[in-house]
């Protein structure tokens, strides 16, 4: 298979290819299959309201006998599988969801937010694409909250409890071969709009080094959003900080020198493991580079200090091959006052096969719809994407990004 | 059906009143409840009447809880809503309606948030029924007699679940406060509070 680089096609900001999952890769390489030198199209549109696509139907939820459904039978097992990632102690979510009393005391919310599937965060409509890694609630397990929550929340036979996942403790893919910190505590004031920092942190390597993988570590789980990592080979952004506040500047606006190396989307959100790059898809970080870590951060009513981490893992094995990114966005956007019904498309034809390892959706404040697809040299429409303006896919104030990526 | 034994005595005007978007509201209530049937907590553990402040123009209670992000994320505004209206002769109490938590817990809290210092427990839901609260942080005024004029949202900075204005643009309780304390008539009014629901009691 082919691969080619390309380069970001559109000044910063660049964020909207950071992060996301890995749609099944075997349906995806037909993005480019038995091209053979026909041009195939990838079109990733924001549709603000469309009803071009239909989701297809799921089956209803099939209500168990009255009186037994409980917490450790059927109600445990969701919660350990689908919240508990984030719900436990440590984690960034507000509240634990591991025992009984637990959810007991959440069950209203649970069963609110698990049927409007604001929870877990999961935006792409169900049934066009299979996501690894989807945090998707099936129809049965929505209904068997509900049920067990209109029948009282009972807890149930607690030899019906399933064990607790085992989760790992510190560094998720094991001790870092070199970890970058935050020299000091960033504090974040108690209140005020969401803020978007910059850290510029040299990383001390003296060779080229092959990195297979970074894990980020928020070091205030209460108040990181998001972040993005990114490298600058030159000095702009440091000069940039040094400027402001050194070794940090607010905004979202970065140099053009900065980079998500080699085609890499090096994100972290709540709940969203560590990436591991395919093997030959290592990314080359020259000696010194700066990383420059991007974070959003939101207030909680007080101050806040904030100290993040970056482990970096490292191979022998220089890539073989070349990720990249395409990044299909629009930043002139001019909405009519009063339009209901906007919509922006970009394309971009695709001169050669390509597997796609991961995509991005990502808008602000008024996305309503957004699909990818890519048509094949058939004709024929494949999805890539499909988040919709249902109820339980209105954007937060932070748009897509939040919870696909 | 606690609450309902509770509330009926209460029921005072019967006349529907509609909220800004044409739905219905509740009939505004009159609370007529003996402080006798109070069982209000101060965090030493002692019963108070938080309506024995017959002096105060108003008496308005914040249900707030340690545990709710966006309730946690209201802690400036309350502060500075509270410091603002205190000097008008507005009295102000935090609640804390989760019969777990702690009297050490909620001192921790007051401290670490900087909220306006009188604060309440609530275990029993007695304001929590009186104020028709839902969720943290959620705001109720009452004035002299018991009467609630306004429940709900502190503004309009969170419009759902995770979705939320940079900044509010409509302060709803402030409102409310500015009436009064300017004597202006103070119709009864409610608007949704978004947030955490406040745990049943035990």
């Amino acid at each position: 298979m082919k691969k080619r680089h390309k380069r970001n096609q559109t000044p910063y900001p660049r964020r909207v290819s950071a992060a996301p999952e890995s749609p099944n890769k075997r349906s995806l390489r037909c993005v480019g299959c038995g091209l053979a030198g026909v041009a195939s199209v990838i079109v990733l549109g924001m549709v603000l309201r469309s009803t071009s696509a239909k989701h297809k139907a799921s089956p209803a939820y099939v209500p168990r006998a009255p009186g037994t459904v409980t917490f450790c039978k059927d109600v445990a097992p969701i919660i350990f599988q689908h919240c508990a990632t984030c719900h436990r102690p440590g984690q960034s979510a507000p509240f634990s969801l591991l025992t009984y009393e637990e959810a007991k005391k959440k069950a209203r919310l649970i069963g609110e937010v698990t049927e409007r599937r604001y929870m877990p965060p999961w935006l792409p409509e169900h049934g066009y694409v299979q996501f690894a890694g989807a945090r998707w609630l099936s129809v049965d397990e929505i209904g068997l909250i509900k049920q067990w929550l209109a029948e009282g929340a009972e807890e149930g036979n607690a030899a019906d409890l399933p064990p607790m996942p085992a989760w790992p403790e510190g560094w998720e893919l094991g001790p870092p071969d070199l970890i970058v910190n935050l020299p000091s505590d960033y504090l974040l004031a108690p209140d005020g709009k969401d803020v978007y920092r910059n850290f510029l942190l040299p990383i001390p390597t003296s060779e080229r080094r092959y990195v297979k993988a970074v894990e980020f570590h928020p070091g205030n789980n209460k108040i990181v959003h998001h972040a993005f990592i990114q490298i600058d080979a030159t000095r702009q952004s440091r000069h940039l900080a040094d400027k402001v506040s050194p070794p940090s500047f607010d905004g979202m606006q970065l140099p053009d020198s900065v980079q998500m190396p080699g085609g890499q989307m090096l994100g972290w959100q709540p709940g969203k493991p560590p990436y591991v790059s395919p093997e030959g898809l290592s990314w080359v970080l020259e000696p010194n580079s700066d990383l420059v870590l991007q974070l959003h951060l939101h207030p909680s009513g007080k101050p806040e200090p904030v100290r993040s981490s970056v482990g970096f893992y490292f191979t022998d094995k220089p890539p073989t091959n070349t990720a990249f990114r395409i990044n299909l966005q629009r930043y002139t956007i001019d909405i009519p006052a009063g339009a209901k019904d906007y919509s922006i498309e970009n394309r971009y034809v695709l001169p050669v096969d390509v597997s796609l390892l991961r995509i991005l959706p990502h808008t602000h404040y008024l996305g309503k719809e957004l699909q990818g697809y890519a048509i094949l040299p058939d004709g024929t429409k494949q999805w890539l994407l499909h988040n919709t303006s249902t109820a339980r896919t209105k954007p937060s104030r932070n748009g897509w990004w939040r919870s696909i990526a | 059906m606690a609450a309902l034994a509770l509330a009926l005595p209460l029921l005072v005007s019967g006349c529907e009143r509609r909220d800004s978007t044409g739905g219905a509201l509740p009939a505004p209530r009159t609370a007529l409840a003996s402080s006798s049937a109070l069982t209000v907590l101060d965090l030493a553990g002692h019963t108070l009447d938080p309506f024995a402040d017959a002096d105060s123009k108003a008496i308005v209670f914040i249900f707030i809880s340690t545990d709710c992000p966006i309730s946690n994320r209201y802690a400036p505004e309350i502060r500075r809503v509270a410091e603002e209206f205190a000097r008008s002769g507005i009295r102000f109490w935090l609640v804390y309606a989760d019969a777990d938590t702690s009297a050490e817990a909620i001192r921790k809290h007051v401290e670490d948030y900087r909220l306006p210092q009188q604060a309440l427990r609530d275990p029993r839901h007695t304001l929590v029924r009186l104020a028709q609260a839902r969720v943290t942080p959620e705001g109720a005024v009452f004035l002299p007699g018991r009467r609630l004029v306004y429940h709900g949202r502190i503004d309009n900075r969170y419009a759902d679940l995770g979705k939320e204005r940079p900044e509010a643009t409509q302060h709803d309780l402030e409102e409310v406060l500015k009436a009064i304390v300017q004597g202006k008539p103070v119709p009864y009014s409610t608007a949704k509070a978004v947030g955490c629901y406040i745990p049943e009691p035990k």
